[in-house]
């Protein structure tokens, strides 16, 4: 076993390490031609990391397999000749002498200072453009070469080494939705992650305080509660007088003419009053809620009318509408007004409110917002009567559960239909055939003068169909009022339901929008479209007694390859099966025989005190999903020692490295079970394609395109208002959607990541085409665009871009510029010097336009060295306000976007600017590309000894003319991916699988 | 995009700060530390003693010292127009001025003032620049006392901001964004995670309440299972930790810690009786910044009076932040205005916003100094030191740094001054009387010339 083992390692090396060198075709070392040959066939020589590993160095003229490079006569010239101006000499700008470095071992202990010198000198960064002696490209080139070969060997690459890498929250909330099928976000109260190199996944910042591992403990003890249901319910009656419920108001200002003590309690509309009662359920399920009130009008009708508009009471769960009761009955003769209500596991408040007429022409007219009319009278309440569970099973189908058909999109929870006929749909097993109720959560956006309509279809029939009048209020606020905003910044959904007897089987229910309207110009922009959100849907099974819900999906299917006879004989045996099975999904890794012996104990530890068997292995699987072996990844037993020789990862590490690189998530079956046959390494390629078109690779849109182009941060950018009135929430999410979707045509389509900077084409919809001044796009649904005929080009041009490098009242071309140089080119420009000198004298005040403001800047020496390279982006772009807008005036003055490089280019404009970055700076945007991939991929900096790797595949790139696919490939199959440092001793977590890690798994 | 339709997570109830009416509550006198049986915390007074506490609040991009600093030394000190909203609590605090933080300065690594400022805030040390790898500042001061005094509470320390830490991008000119965003430091690689949602914040202090209070029997037994769950962990914990190399070894003395700790929490929440004072609700959805503002400093109020922890920081805003300040007629982002370049309107509008953020710590001393305890209140036996680590914003400079000192320690020190220090005197000497005061005496403290007595 172990002979075997150290066998598939050696050809994993191989594998590894000759992929990573993948041949380039004219490689300079002849020798690389044996690169190819298959990984089974190096298995065999007795190849030692340092005799296979030479990768190819796209970046050295020579002889890569060459001697080290003299210092002195390599190096030092150059440096003399081009930096000791101002970086030696006697002369140290910006703190760097660089004459002190006088061998190798100079340059090797002074790693960070060299790195910094390799970019700028790359970047061009460096010498500064208005320095005398400027060195040809060969020269940069000749310099980068020689310096980089100072820092490393060449022939003995070095992958560096990882830290032990907690998951960070988007990782673990992705985690946790693939393990255990739950649908809510467990993350929601964890605290930021921290950042460093411009990720969030990065190992060394991502720490562990004792508050984040409460929160783990919590969210894996919420998550299993959701995922495997064994609370019972246990039957409620609770009578709550009105005077003990939880009032919204002060309930000591008592209306006139109310009776103090009468024990009555009055809602009034004008701030929407409530009352509320607690409920716990310890699983999803049904209850009834009971009100006893009247309700009194506040003035008698006019003379001549009788007919008055009723009093409503709504009786809500939380902010939803369970149902909206007309109380008809006065003072004289109270009723009892009732309403079903679903309540999810946990603590819930069943409220009754006495809300604002809000949906369609009243409320125009009333608030111009979506706040409503007041109603005309106050209802009295008594008595609250809670009572459940009254039914069976309540089965919710929410978040990706929910299919969608045509331009529908997903809205955090729920989904949006945009256009008449589309529909969201939710399948749904029926156990027995029997009588049930079909709920769907809605909300609407209004337009037009009829309520946004919504049918309920159950297998393609139609039920019923109901108007949707409740608001969705996204950012509606009520003008000149502050008491209500934060009623109305609010969506109040409301339930809508049928009863239905249903046949056993799978059933398919879903919600059609029946009548779109659009009317574009409608000068209040929130009744432009109409809209149906549905949230969520819920089957309530109320022919069966109350019970436990079922478990989701993947559980379920877990517990059935574990327990053939039923729960009630299930014991350890079958304990320690299911045990072991999901460790080794949670762990990424089978466990070790004396880990599954203590899982068991704790099993059996739960057993003792009175758990079922569900109940017990559940104790079980969150001391899983608190271990350290789930919150972190990353191979044990790793040495830290530069000097040995590399190794490649397990198998299992290189399945996690794969999966939370392109996916942010754990493992699959598929990955883990090649893993186990030691089969990944071999099946790589397939592997990465099959996962790259997985809908879980759009992951890499949110998380890496995300924080490389730095669109996340949209969020943080907050244009004035007063500027920019015509900024909201929704404008801002359609600008974060066009950017998504414009990565996410470059991965699905597999186009050039230089695209970024050229594409001719964006994604647009309505709101986002109208603020680009861009005719013939109509709804809230995007769609592709073409550009061609627009002064628009790639990312540059995203009014997301724009935006969240503009400072909040005007455009900032000195940030446009660094974006472009960070985040672009890689060539983040130095930062300012300490204490700024100010641009103008005392109490002296600017005058002009940004630009010529920064002109005057940039005659100051030492602002310009940088700002020669930064503000001329800026100014190309100026032509595009502070939210993206196209803009030809800058105040009172003509925008002047014509730019000067500091190499002498001129150019004016966006279309010129991003073609001038195409053609001379394409090998930056491909390193910054890649740069970014690998440090996303690694969870750590790119560091001198990565260059290499970075170089390769930068060479592949620009064979595919920039693939992404060509990208992907090429961080998995680079040395720092699919190695580790060598040297400390190894956990042996492939070559001792536990016997029951053989059982049999997920098919 | 996140969360918008997760309706059902929200109350519907009025968002203010307000509206959760803290109950003026009779000395609610460390239930817990006897309870837990612990021993008298201060050095100076005896058993039975009230525990003093200890808070930090901090303001981002320095203020305006000239509207700042009193012109006279003393007791007879004027109030200049940023200090104006704390007229009411003129003889609680003192104005202290001349204290200096150097490590916060350049020291050779370039740009960075703002998250040096932070970074060294607290901790007296020089941080590390680095944007990833290898964050290093110092153990601050705050966690200093809680090593030693943490142990007496259900929480060691309490960490709160304002600001949740940045989504992408690095920070302020090549430094993590670590350290902008965290106050405490722990350990030298580890800041402390501020929390950010006064609801969660209360849930931490008192758990869940919504549906009123576990019996003695159904906390014992919850207490049993946790523990056995946190048993494997650690033994999980320290297999990994046997095998692994230096720099993983620290992730997993971080883990290590964490579990420990919430151990001891399991073990005290056991013993003692709920501490929720009666009449107190979670606090609700917030709408304006000043209303979280305001539901945090409540919260801290809360977490003092109930002795639930004894020492706490909170960024009112994190360093460098460019919040704009409409409410305030200030549009522009406060970081863009504080590099005024001496401009009269950007002055005008850095002030206003200086004045902002005295105001609500007005707020937080009306609500201390409401709470009685023992003779005297709750804000007696307070030492809140409320300050930035930038003196002027346009600057940049670390000496002269607007510091204010408020409460009397439980005794021990002399509020209702202007005490004027000679120039660049460390901060961190002030720490050093800070930290003899609550019993966590230390030679030694960041570029610390000895004790600050001048507050006795």
């Amino acid at each position: 076993m172990r002979d075997k083992c150290l066998i598939i390692l050696a050809a994993a090396l191989a594998a590894g390490v000759a992929l990573a060198a993948a041949p380039s075709g004219k490689s300079a070392d002849g020798a690389r031609g044996a690169s190819t040959r298959p990984a089974a066939k190096v298995a065999q020589s007795p190849a030692t990391p340092r005799a296979v590993a030479a990768p190819n160095s796209p970046f050295a003229s020579g002889d890569v397999v060459a001697a080290k490079v003299d210092f002195q006569s390599h190096v030092r010239p150059l440096l003399q000749r081009y930096c000791f101006e101002c970086h030696g000499d006697g002369s140290s700008a910006g703190e760097l002498d660089l004459d002190t470095f006088n061998s190798t071992a100079d340059v090797l202990s002074g790693q960070a200072t060299w790195q910094k010198v390799i970019r700028y000198a790359r970047t061009q960064t460096m010498p500064p453009p208005d320095a005398d002696r400027q060195p040809t490209q060969a020269e940069r080139e000749e310099l980068v070469a020689a310096l980089q070969r100072q820092l490393f060997d060449p022939a003995r690459p070095d992958p560096g080494r990882i830290t032990l890498r907690r998951l960070n929250r988007t990782e673990y909330r992705n985690t946790i939705r693939d393990l255990l099928g739950v649908s809510f976000d467990p993350t929601i109260d964890f605290p930021q992650d921290d950042t460093g190199y411009g990720f969030d996944n990065i190992a060394d910042v991502l720490t562990l305080p004792p508050m984040l591992m409460e929160k783990y403990l919590a969210a894996a003890e919420k998550a299993l509660d959701e995922a495997v249901p064994t609370g019972r319910t246990e039957r409620q009656e609770r009578k709550v007088a009105a005077t003990d419920a939880k009032p919204s108001f002060d309930t000591s200002a008592a209306p006139a003419g109310d009776a103090a003590g009468s024990g009555w309690v009055a809602l009034s509309s004008a701030r929407e009053d409530s009352l509320s009662v607690t409920v716990e359920s310890a699983a999803p399920a049904e209850f009834v809620v009971r009100v006893l009130a009247y309700g009194r009008y506040r003035q008698a009708p006019p003379p001549g009318r009788i007919d008055r508009p009723p009093l409503r009471m709504s009786i809500m769960r939380g902010d939803v509408v369970a149902r909206d009761a007309i109380v008809t009955s006065d003072e004289t003769k109270p009723a009892w007004y009732e309403s079903r209500v679903g309540v999810p596991r946990g603590r819930h408040q069943l409220r009754v409110a006495m809300r604002r007429e809000r949906g369609v022409a009243a409320d125009r007219v009333a608030s111009g917002g979506r706040v409503g009319p007041e109603q005309p009278g106050l209802i009295f309440v008594k008595e609250i009567h809670v009572s459940g569970p009254v039914a069976g099973a309540v089965r919710r189908i929410e978040g990706e559960q929910i299919q969608l058909t045509g331009t529908a999109g997903r809205t955090g929870a729920g989904v949006a239909l945009h256009r008449t006929d589309e529909r969201a749909i939710a399948t749904f097993d029926v156990a027995a055939d029997g009588h049930y109720l079909l709920r769907a959560q809605a909300c609407a956006e209004h337009a037009g003068d009829e309520p946004a309509k919504m049918e309920l279809l159950l297998d393609g029939k139609p039920l019923e169909t109901f108007e949707v009048s409740a608001p969705a209020a996204l950012r509606a606020r009520p003008p000149g009022s502050t008491d209500l905003s934060s009623l109305a910044r609010r969506a109040v959904p409301q339930v809508y339901e049928v009863r239905a007897d249903l046949k056993a089987g799978k059933r398919e229910l879903a919600a059609r929008f029946v009548n779109n309207h659009r009317d574009p110009e409608h000068p209040d922009e929130n009744y432009r479209d109409r809209n149906v959100y549905v949230n969520h849907f819920e089957v309530v099974e109320l022919s069966a007694p109350p019970s436990s819900p079922p478990m989701t999906d993947p559980m379920r299917r877990l517990f059935a390859r574990h327990v053939k006879n039923g729960f009630a004989a299930a014991g350890a045996a079958e304990a320690k099966a299911l045990l072991a099975d999901f460790a080794r999904r949670a762990w990424r890794r089978p466990p070790l025989a004396v880990e599954l012996e203590r899982l068991t104990r704790l099993f059996e530890l739960a057993r003792s005190h009175g758990e079922e068997f569900a109940g017990s292995a559940k104790h079980a699987m969150k001391a899983i999903l608190a271990s350290p072996n789930f919150l972190f990844r990353g191979e044990p037993g790793g040495g830290d020692d530069a000097d040995a020789p590399p190794r490649p990862v397990s198998e299992f590490e290189l399945a996690s490295r794969l999966s939370y690189f392109l996916w942010s998530t754990t493992p699959d079956d598929e990955l883990l079970k090649l893993a186990e046959r030691g089969a990944l390494r071999e099946d790589l390629d397939a592997q990465v394609k099959r996962m790259l078109a997985s809908p879980k690779a759009n992951a890499l849109v949110e998380n890496f395109a995300g924080q490389w182009l730095q669109f996340r941060n949209l969020d943080a950018s907050h244009p004035d208002r007063k500027k920019f009135p015509t900024y909201s929430d929704r404008l801002r999410d359609a600008m974060k959607r066009e950017t998504q979707l414009f990565f996410e045509s470059i991965l699905r389509e597999d186009r050039s990541v230089l695209d970024v900077l050229t594409a001719d084409y964006t994604f647009l919809n309505e709101r986002l085409a109208r603020h680009y001044g861009i005719g013939g796009v109509e709804g809230e649904e995007f769609r592709r665009v073409s550009l061609a005929d627009k002064p628009r080009r790639g990312v540059l041009t995203h009014g997301s871009v724009l935006t969240l490098t503009s400072n909040p009242t005007r455009t900032s071309p000195v940030k446009r510029g660094k974006w472009v140089l960070e985040s672009l080119l890689g060539a983040a420009p130095p930062p300012p010097p300490p204490e700024i000198p100010s641009l103008e004298k005392d109490g002296q005040a600017t005058t002009g336009t940004v630009r010529q403001q920064l002109e005057k800047h940039r005659a100051d020496v030492t602002c310009a060295s940088c700002h020669a390279a930064m503000d001329p982006v800026g100014f190309a772009l100026e032509n595009f306000d502070a939210i993206g807008r196209w803009r030809d005036t800058d105040g009172a003055a003509p925008v002047d976007a014509s730019a000067k490089l500091p190499d002498g280019k001129t150019f004016t404009g966006p279309i010129e600017l991003a073609r001038v970055l195409a053609e001379t700076r394409k090998n930056d945007v491909l390193r910054s590309v890649t740069e970014s991939a690998l440090t996303f991929a690694l969870g750590r900096g790119v560091e001198p000894h990565d260059y290499p790797a970075v170089d390769q595949i930068i060479a592949e790139l620009r064979k595919s003319d920039g693939k992404f696919s060509t990208l992907v490939t090429g961080v998995v199959k680079s040395v720092p991916f699919q190695m580790r440092r060598g040297g400390g001793q190894r956990q042996g977590h492939d070559a001792e699988p536990t016997e029951t890690a053989e059982v049999s798994h997920e098919r | 995009m996140s969360g918008k339709w997760q309706l059902d997570r929200r109350t519907f109830l009025r968002g203010v700060g307000a509206a959760m009416a803290l109950p003026m509550l009779d000395a609610m006198v460390p239930t817990l530390a006897r309870a837990a049986g612990a021993a008298s915390t201060s050095g100076a007074a005896g058993a039975g003693a009230l525990p003093k506490r200890m808070a930090f609040i901090y303001v981002p991009n320095g203020v305006t010292m000239k509207a700042w600093t009193p012109a006279k030394a003393g007791k007879e000190f004027n109030l200049p127009r940023i200090l104006e909203p704390l007229a009411p609590y003129k003889d609680d605090l003192s104005v202290l001025s001349g204290l200096a933080q150097k490590n916060a300065s350049s020291l050779g690594d370039g740009a960075g003032d703002h998250a040096r400022a932070s970074a060294s805030f607290l901790t007296g040390a020089h941080p590390r620049k680095t944007s990833g790898s290898d964050i290093r500042s110092g153990v601050s001061v705050d966690q200093l006392a809680a090593r030693k005094i943490g142990d007496q509470t259900v929480l060691p320390s309490l960490e709160l901001s304002c600001d949740a830490g940045a989504r992408s991008g690095s920070c302020d000119s090549g430094y993590s964004c670590a350290y902008q965003f965290n106050l405490a430091w722990r350990s030298e690689a580890m800041p402390v995670m501020p929390e950010v949602d006064p609801k969660q914040v209360f849930e931490r202090l008192f758990g869940d309440v919504s549906g009123g209070r576990d019996s003695q029997q159904a906390r014992s037994r919850r207490a049993m299972f946790q523990k056995s769950i946190l048993d494997f962990v650690n033994e999980d914990a320290r297999k990994l930790n046997a095998g692994l190399g230096k720099s993983d070894r620290r992730k997993m003395d971080e883990y290590l810690t964490a579990v420990r700790e919430i151990e001891k929490r399991v073990e005290l929440a056991e013993k003692s009786a709920p501490r929720l004072p009666g009449g107190v609700r979670p606090p609700d959805l917030y709408e304006s910044f000043e209303e979280h503002v305001r539901l945090m400093f409540d919260m801290l109020v809360l977490a003092f009076q109930t002795d639930s922890t004894r020492v706490s920081t909170f960024i009112m805003g994190h360093e460098g932040s460019n919040r704009p300040y409409p409410f305030l007629g200030v549009n522009d982002g406060h970081h863009d205005v504080s590099h005024h370049m001496r401009r009269a309107d950007k002055i005008e509008k850095v002030t206003r916003i200086n004045a902002f953020h005295t105001k609500q710590f007005a707020y937080f001393l009306e609500k201390l100094k409401g709470v009685k305890e023992g003779d005297g209140t709750l804000l007696d036996q307070c030492m809140i030191v409320y300050g930035s680590g930038i003196s002027d914003g346009d600057r940049h400079n670390h000496d002269d740094l607007p510091i204010l000192l408020a409460g009397r320690g439980g005794g021990t020190i002399t509020p209702g001054r202007h005490i004027q220090a000679a120039p660049r005197t460390p901060l961190n000497n002030l720490f050093l009387s800070m930290l003899d005061r609550v019993g966590a005496p230390t030679d030694r403290f960041g570029d610390s010339t000895g004790r600050f007595e001048a507050i006795a």
